[in-house]
C-alpha cells in the first residue's frame, strides 16, 4: 500500500531518530512512505493561537499537496497528526470555513476539499495495516527482561483517535508485547508532557514531567517508549533540571517505539538512531544487562539487505 | 342516496362570529346538495345547542349531521353522543374546524369566511358518504399476567389478587423480591429494605389469587385487551417443587463454588444448586446448568444424595406454558449502568473501587462480608471513603438523564459508613437533588453527622500519587467548583454512582409486547404527564424502573395506577373499540400478503385455506397503512373510505369549481 | 507626557532621589506583568541597544509602590493601572476598539471596591461560540467542573477553566480575556474528551487566545511571545526553526536565567539534534500569500 507520509519538521533534526528508525521498519513491511513534496510546518499548537484561519490554510496546503491517487495520509508526530486530522474535519463539518481556506489557498494556485483521506498515525497503520502476527514474526531478538513503560502523550489519542480508548489505550502495549518486551501497567501513559511548557514556564513544565517520570519510575520501568517527538525531547532533556528542581534521582532513557521495533528486529544500533538520545539507553538496552541473552546468533542487519 | 343532512354554525362568542360572517354562511350552507336544514348558534356545545340540534334530528328526521365549530378533540364527543340521544347513528356526523383552523389564525374577514365555506362543504360532502357503523364490544379475560416480580409487580399482583381476581406473576429470576431485595437500608427512612419487602413477598406467595412462575420468560403475546394469549417458557430447575421443602441441605453440599454475578453483584458466591437468598419466595432452589458438575462433567450429584425429601430431579426440561389473560403489567425493572465504560474512574482497573449495588450488598448484614464496611482484601476498614455522584448519567457521552435516585443513595452510603467505621466521608457531587418528602431534611442531617461535600464532576480516580502523603492511596482528583480550585482528596475507598439503564434486552421484550422503547431504551408511555402507566397498546401498561428511572414510593405509586387500571377495565366486564377498522374485501384479495407484513399492531393474517388476507377486527387501530399499500387497493379503513376522502377533496374544491366554470379561461379539459 | 526619555538607570536614581527602592530586575518583572509599558529601543554610540522610558513612568511605580503598600496583588494592579491608561491615555499598548464586542467602555473597575459596575453583555460569549467549530454547546455548560478537575496545569491558571466560562456567561468580558488562563492551556484535550456536554473546550481556549490577540491583550504571559516568535519564523520559513525560536525568545525572556539552556542547546547539538540554520520550503511565497489572504479573510491586520 501507498503512503502520502508528512514528516513534520521535528522529524529532520530533533527526532530523527525517530525518522531514521521508522524508515527501516517500514521497509521491513515494506511499507511505501512517500515523503509530501515541500510540505510545511503544521504549525504544532502555536500558530491556532494567534490565527485561526491561517492555521487551518498552512494544513490544508500540505494536504493539498497529497499526490493525486492516494488515499492514506500518514504521520509520525502526534501534533501533526492532530493538527492534519483536526483540520479536515472541521472543514468537512463547516462548509463555510471550508470555503475561506480554499480562498486562501487560492492564492497559492492550490485547492483541498475535505473528507478524501484517511489520515493515520503511523502506530495504527502497523496496528491495523501490518498486525501483531506480523511484527510478532519479525522479531529475531526478543525483548525479553526490558520493562517498557509505554507512553502515549495526549494528542495520539485524544480528543478520541476512533482505534483506542482515550483513557486507557492499548495499541501501542501490544505492540511492545509483541516485541516480547515487559510492557508495565503505566498509569500515567495518556498524562500531558506538557508540550511547550517548559519553553514558557519551566517549573510548570518539569512539574508534569516529574509526574510521569515518578510514575514510570514507580513502577519500575527501565524504558519509557515513546510516540511523538515533543514527548521524546520533553521526558529526555529535562530530567537533570527536575532532580535538581525536586531533589528527584531520575535517569531513565526514553526512546521511539520505532527504535524497540528496529532492535528487536536485529536492525544496526545506530542506524535505528540510538545514541542521540540524551539519557542513554546503551545500558538498559544492552545484552545481558537490561535484555536477557539470546539463545541464537544475533544477525546484525545492512541497509539494502 | 339522498340523504337529509342538518348543518349547525356555531359563533364560539367571538372566537369564530367575530371572524367570520356566520351569516352568509348559513346561508350559503342550504345551499349544499342534500341540506335539509343549516342553522347557527351562540354556543353549540351548550345545553340549549345540544338541544336544539337533537329535536332536529328527532322532527326532521335528518340522517346526517354536520357541525361547524371547534377543534374535534374539543368536542366530536359530545356532538356523537347528541346524536346518539336523538336516535342517529353516533357515526353519521362530521365535525369541522372553523376555529383552530381557521378564525384563530387570521384576521382576513373575507378569506375566513370563504374557507369556512368550503370548510363546512368539504364536511357535507363528506358526512353524504359516511355509513353507520358499530362500535366492536369485546369481553375482557379477568386473569391478569404481570411480567416481573420486583416491588412493582408484586405490588401490583397484590392490588389485583386483593380485588379478588386471578395474577399470574412471571419472574426470570429464580425468586421474587428484584433489586429491592439487594438493598440494606432505603432512604431516607433507613428502614431496612428486606423488613418492608419480604411481607409483601410472601403475601404474594401465598396469596390464592397469585400463581408465581419463576425462574422463567414471556417467549410470545398474541391477542387484544381482554384477550391475550401468552406462551411462557419455564427453565427447569432440577427439584420438585411437590417435594422441596427449601431446607437448603443441597446448597450446603454442592462442592462448586460461582461468583453470584446477579443477587451479590460479583461480590460474593453461590453455588451451582441455589436460591437467591435466605428466605426466598419460592423456597425453591434452581441448579444452574452452566456451572453445575454434573451438567458439564457428567460426575457429582451430591446434591440429589443429600437431599432429605429426594427433590433433586436432573431429567427436567423447559416446558412452555400457556395462559389467557385480559390485561398484562410490565414491571421488568432497570440495570445498572458499567461503569467500566468510563476508564478514567478505575472500576475493574483498581480492586477498591466499587460500585452503589456492590456496596449495598457489603452493608447487608447478609451479605458477603456480613456487613462489615471493609476493602476488596475483605479485611482492611477503610479510613476514607469518596463517593462520586452521576456515574454515566447527565453526560452526553453515555446518558443524558438524570438517574433521580442516585443523590439520595450516596447520602444514605455516607450515613451508613461513618456510623459503622467512622471514616471521613467524602460526596463529590454536581447538583445535590432531593425532591421527595423528608429528602432534603436527610441531606441535612447528613450534613449534621459530619459528611463532607465537594461541589464538582470527579475527573479522575488515579493511583500514581503526586506527593509522599498520596501514596497507596486512591486519588479522587476534582475541581472544587465552590473554591475554584483543582483539589486532589486521598482516600481508601471510592464508590460510584451509576445510571440506571433500562434492562439490556428491553427493546426484545418491548418487541414482544408490542411496545415501543424511547432513545433510552427506557418503555415508551402513553402520556408523560397524563397517562404515565398506561401504553400505546390497550390492555398493556408499564410500571417501576422499566419505564424511567426512579425511587421506590414513586415505583409504587406507580403499581398501584397500574393496577388500577386493569382493575377498572375488568370492572366494565367489556371493552369497547373504535369502529375505523381496515376491512379486506376477500373477493379482490389476491393473496400477495404485502399487507401481514407492514401493519405495526400485527393485525392481518393470512387465511392459508382460502388464501386471502384477513384483519381482526379487534387489534386493528385503523392506522390505514395496509390501505395504503394494497396495490389492488381491496383494503378500505372504515369511516376513512376512498370515496368518502375524495367526496371531501371535492366539497374543498366546490368553490373553485364554480369559479373555473365561470371563468372563461378554464382549463381546457382540466377535470373538476 | 513628560517629553524626556530615561534610561532605565535614570529611572532607578530617580526614584532612589525620593526615597524608593527598585532593583533593575523587579523592573524588569514589572514591564513583563504588564504593569510598566514596554520601554523605546533605540541604539546607543557605544554600541548595542538601550531602552528608553518616558518620565511619566515614575509616576506609575509610584502608584504601584502606593498601592502595594495597600496590600494589592500585581493582578489587581495591573487592572487599576490599565483602566486608568484606556481612559486617559489612548496610545498605550492595551488598545480597546469603540465598538469591538470583547470590551466595553462602559465596564470599568472601581477603585478602592472589588465591584465591577455593569458587566458587559453577551458579545463575548456569542463571538467565541460563533468562531469556535462546535462552540455553540457552550450554553449548556453545567458548570459541574470536569475540565477544571483534569486539566494539568490549572494550577497555574488565575481561573480554573470552568470558573473562566462563568465569566464568559457573566460578560466580564475583559477579565476574560485578559486572563492567562487559556495560554496555560497545553492542548492535551482531556477536558474536551470528558466533558458531559461536549463541549469542545481546548478550541475555545485557542479563540479566546485569537480574541486576546486581536485585542491586543496579549502581554500576559510569555506564552504570547512564544507563539508570536514560533509563527514569524514558520512565515518566513515554512517550517519551524528550533535554533532560531530558542534564540530569539529565550534571549529576550529572562536570559540570565536561562543558563541551562545553553547547555541543552550544545547537548542537542552535538547529538545531531539541532542545527543553526533553518530550512525553507520553496514554495514560501506561495504560502506567504496564502496566510496573508486567510488572514485577511479572518479580519486580521
Amino acid at each position: 500500500m501507498k503512503y502520502a507520509f508528512y514528516p513534520g519538521c521535528s522529524g529532520e533534526h530533533r527526532a530523527s531518530a525517530y525518522q531514521d528508525s521508522l524508515e527501516l521498519v517500514a521497509d521491513i513491511f515494506n511499507l511505501e512512505l512517500s515523503s509530501i513534496r515541500d510540505w510545511n510546518c503544521c504549525g504544532a499548537t502555536e500558530y491556532l493561537s494567534v490565527n485561526r484561519l491561517g492555521a487551518y490554510a498552512l494544513n490544508a496546503r500540505n494536504l493539498a499537496l497529497v499526490p493525486k491517487g492516494c488515499d492514506q495520509v500518514v504521520t509520525s508526530c502526534s501534533a501533526c497528526y492532530l493538527n492534519l486530522k483536526k483540520t479536515d474535519r472541521i472543514l468537512a463539518e463547516n462548509p463555510d470555513i471550508a470555503k475561506d481556506v480554499n480562498a486562501a489557498l487560492a492564492e497559492g494556485n492550490l485547492s483541498y476539499y475535505p473528507g478524501i483521506y484517511n489520515i493515520r498515525h503511523i502506530l495504527e497503520v502497523f496496528i491495523n495495516d501490518i498486525g501483531l502476527d506480523l511484527i510478532k514474526g519479525k522479531v529475531v531478538l526478543p525483548l525479553s527482561g526490558l520493562r517498557v513503560a509505554p507512553y502515549y502523550g495526549c494528542m495520539l489519542v485524544r480528543p478520541n483517535n476512533g482505534y483506542d480508548d482515550p483513557e486507557f489505550p492499548h495499541t501501542l502495549d501490544d505492540i511492545l508485547s509483541a516485541l516480547g518486551a515487559e510492557v508495565l501497567a503505566f498509569s500515567m501513559k495518556t498524562y500531558c508532557c506538557g508540550g511547550h511548557m517548559p519553553q514558557i514556564k519551566a517549573i510548570t513544565g518539569y512539574e508534569l514531567l516529574r509526574r510521569i517520570l515518578g510514575e514510570a519510575q514507580g513502577k519500575g520501568a527501565d524504558i519509557i517508549a515513546v510516540t511523538c517527538p515533543a514527548c521524546q525531547l520533553n521526558l529526555d532533556a529535562y530530567q537533570d533540571d527536575i532532580n535538581k528542581n525536586f531533589g528527584t534521582n531520575f535517569k531513565i532513557p526514553v526512546i521511539f517505539f520505532t527504535q524497540l521495533m528496529g532492535l528487536a528486529f536485529g536492525l544496526e544500533r545506530t542506524l535505528l538512531g540510538l545514541g542521540k538520545e540524551l539519557i542513554s539507553a546503551d545500558e538498559v538496552l544492552s545484552f545481558g544487562k537490561g535484555l536477557q541473552r539470546p539463545l541464537f546468533r544475533r544477525r546484525v542487519r545492512k541497509r539494502g539487505d | 342516496m339522498s340523504e337529509k343532512l342538518g348543518v349547525y354554525v356555531c359563533h364560539c362568542g367571538t372566537n369564530i362570529a367575530g371572524t367570520v360572517d356566520v351569516e352568509a354562511v348559513v346561508k350559503a350552507a342550504l345551499e349544499f346538495p342534500d341540506v335539509a336544514v343549516a342553522k347557527e348558534y351562540k354556543f353549540m356545545c351548550s345545553g340549549v345547542g345540544q338541544e336544539m340540534i337533537e329535536k332536529d334530528i328527532r322532527d326532521l328526521k335528518l340522517t346526517g349531521l354536520v357541525v361547524a365549530a371547534c377543534s374535534p378533540h374539543m368536542h366530536e364527543s359530545t356532538f356523537r353522543a347528541v346524536s346518539a340521544r336523538a336516535g342517529m347513528n353516533p357515526y353519521m356526523f362530521g365535525m369541522c374546524n372553523i376555529r383552530e383552523h381557521n378564525s384563530w389564525v387570521t384576521d382576513d374577514k373575507l378569506a375566513a369566511t370563504k374557507k369556512t365555506k368550503a370548510l363546512i362543504s368539504a364536511a357535507v360532502f363528506r358526512v353524504r358518504r359516511q355509513r353507520p357503523l358499530d362500535p366492536v364490544s369485546v369481553d375482557i379475560n379477568p386473569a391478569t399476567l404481570v411480567v416481573g416480580g420486583g416491588i412493582a409487580g408484586i405490588h401490583a399482583a397484590l392490588e389485583i389478587a386483593d380485588a379478588g381476581h386471578k395474577v399470574y406473576l412471571v419472574e426470570k429470576e429464580p425468586a421474587i423480591g428484584g433489586h429491592m431485595s439487594q438493598l440494606d437500608k432505603t432512604f431516607p427512612t433507613l428502614d431496612c429494605s428486606a423488613c418492608i419487602l419480604t411481607p409483601k413477598m410472601f403475601s404474594s406467595g401465598r396469596h390464592p389469587n397469585i400463581t408465581l412462575i419463576t425462574y422463567s420468560e414471556v417467549i410470545s403475546v398474541k391477542g387484544f385487551i381482554g384477550n391475550y394469549e401468552v406462551q411462557v417458557r419455564r427453565k427447569p430447575r432440577f427439584v420438585k417443587t411437590e417435594l422441596c421443602t427449601g431446607c437448603g441441605a443441597c446448597q450446603q453440599t454442592c462442592p462448586q463454588k460461582v461468583v453470584d454475578t446477579v443477587y451479590e453483584a460479583g461480590l460474593g458466591y453461590r453455588k451451582a444448586v441455589y436460591s437467591p437468598f435466605a428466605l426466598a419466595v419460592p423456597k425453591f432452589p434452581v441448579i444452574d446448568t452452566e456451572n453445575c458438575l454434573y451438567f458439564r462433567t457428567g460426575k457429582c450429584r451430591i446434591c440429589e444424595k443429600t437431599c432429605p425429601a429426594n427433590a433433586i430431579d436432573f431429567s427436567q426440561q423447559e416446558n412452555l406454558l400457556d395462559l389467557k389473560v385480559g390485561n398484562i403489567i410490565l414491571a421488568t425493572g432497570h440495570n445498572l449502568f458499567d461503569a467500566k465504560m468510563i476508564p478514567q474512574y478505575g472500576y475493574g482497573r483498581y480492586p477498591n473501587v466499587f460500585t452503589s449495588l456492590e456496596f449495598e450488598r457489603m452493608l447487608s448484614s447478609s451479605g458477603p462480608t456480613g456487613g462489615k464496611v471493609v476493602l476488596r482484601d475483605g479485611e482492611t476498614r477503610p479510613g476514607s471513603v469518596g463517593i462520586i455522584h452521576c456515574v454515566g448519567s447527565r453526560d452526553k457521552n453515555y446518558h443524558e438523564y438524570c438517574s433521580k435516585v442516585c443523590c439520595m443513595y450516596s447520602l444514605k452510603f455516607a450515613s451508613l459508613i461513618m456510623e459503622k467505621t467512622g471514616a471521613e466521608v467524602y460526596n463529590f457531587y454536581i447538583d445535590m437533588r432531593t425532591p421527595g418528602k423528608e429528602y432534603e431534611e436527610f441531606y441535612h442531617r447528613l450534613q449534621n453527622e459530619g459528611a463532607r461535600f465537594i461541589r464538582g464532576r470527579v475527573a479522575a480516580v488515579m493511583d500514581t500519587p503526586f506527593s509522599k502523603s498520596e501514596e497507596d492511596k486512591l486519588i479522587v482528583q476534582v475541581e472544587d467548583t465552590l473554591l475554584g480550585r483543582q483539589r486532589r482528596i486521598a482516600v481508601d475507598m471510592v464508590i460510584l454512582s451509576p445510571a440506571l439503564e433500562p434492562r439490556a434486552d428491553s427493546r426484545e421484550v418491548g418487541k414482544v409486547f408490542g411496545l415501543a422503547c424511547d432513545a433510552s431504551g427506557f418503555f415508551t408511555e402513553l402520556h408523560p404527564k397524563l397517562a404515565p402507566v398506561s401504553t400505546m397498546n390497550d390492555g398493556i401498561y408499564v410500571a417501576g424502573t422499566c419505564q424511567g428511572p426512579k425511587d421506590i414510593p414513586e415505583t409504587v405509586a406507580q403499581a398501584g395506577a397500574a393496577a388500577a387500571r386493569v382493575l377498572s377495565v375488568i370492572a366494565r366486564g367489556k371493552v369497547e373499540l373504535e369502529p375505523f377498522k381496515a376491512f379486506i374485501e376477500k373477493g379482490s384479495c389476491s393473496g400477495c400478503r404485502i399487507c401481514n407484513g407492514i401493519c405495526p399492531y400485527n393485525a392481518i393474517s393470512f387465511i392459508e385455506s382460502e388464501m386471502v388476507s384477513e384483519i381482526n377486527a379487534a387489534l386493528c387501530k385503523g392506522c390505514g397503512t395496509c390501505v395504503a399499500a394494497c396495490p389492488s387497493q381491496t383494503i378500505t379503513a372504515g369511516h376513512f373510505t376512498s370515496d368518502q376522502i375524495m367526496a371531501e377533496i371535492e366539497g374543498i374544491l366546490l368553490d373553485v369549481k364554480q369559479e373555473s366554470n365561470e371563468s372563461s379561461t378554464a382549463v381546457k379539459g382540466g377535470k373538476s | 507626557m513628560a517629553n524626556e526619555l530615561l534610561t532605565l538607570s535614570n529611572v532607578i536614581e530617580k526614584l532612589k532621589e525620593n526615597g524608593l527602592t527598585l532593583t533593575r530586575r523587579t523592573f524588569q518583572y514589572y514591564v513583563q506583568a504588564g504593569l510598566l509599558p514596554k520601554g523605546i529601543r533605540r541604539g546607543s554610540e557605544k554600541g548595542g541597544v538601550q531602552f528608553y522610558y518616558s518620565e511619566s513612568i515614575i509616576k506609575t511605580i509610584r502608584k504601584i509602590f502606593d498601592l502595594k503598600n495597600k496590600g494589592r496583588s500585581l493582578n489587581e494592579i495591573r487592572e487599576l493601572i490599565l483602566s486608568e491608561a484606556r481612559t486617559n491615555d489612548p496610545e498605550t499598548a492595551f488598545r480597546s476598539h469603540a465598538g469591538s464586542p470583547s470590551t466595553n467602555r462602559k465596564q470599568k473597575v472601581m477603585s478602592g471596591t472589588n465591584a465591577v459596575e455593569e458587566p458587559a453583555g453577551f458579545e463575548l460569549l456569542n463571538e467565541v461560540m460563533r468562531l469556535t467549530p462546535g462552540g455553540d454547546s457552550l450554553k449548556s455548560c453545567l458548570q459541574c467542573g470536569t475540565c477544571s478537575g483534569s486539566c494539568p496545569s490549572s494550577g497555574d491558571m488565575d481561573h480554573t477553566p470552568r470558573k473562566l466560562f462563568s465569566m464568559l456567561h457573566a460578560g466580564l468580558n475583559y477579565e476574560v480575556l485578559s486572563s492567562n488562563t487559556p495560554w496555560f492551556c497545553v492542548s492535551c484535550y482531556c477536558c474536551t474528551t470528558r466533558c458531559p456536554q461536549q463541549i469542545p473546550v481546548t478550541e475555545i481556549m485557542y479563540t479566546l487566545k485569537q480574541l486576546a490577540v486581536k485585542e491586543g491583550i496579549s502581554k500576559i504571559t510569555d506564552a504570547y511571545d512564544f507563539a508570536r516568535t514560533f509563527v514569524e519564523l514558520v512565515e518566513k520559513y515554512g517550517r519551524s526553526f528550533d535554533f532560531g525560536l530558542s534564540l530569539r525568545y529565550h534571549l529576550t525572556h529572562n536570559a540570565l536565567s536561562k543558563l541551562s539552556w545553553g547547555s541543552l542547546a550544545l547537548q542537542m547539538y552535538k547529538k545531531e539534534r539541532m542545527v543553526t540554520g533553518p530550512s525553507k520550503i520553496s514554495g514560501i511565497e506561495g504560502l506567504g500569500r496564502i496566510l496573508r489572504k486567510a488572514k485577511n479573510i479572518g479580519g486580521n491586520k
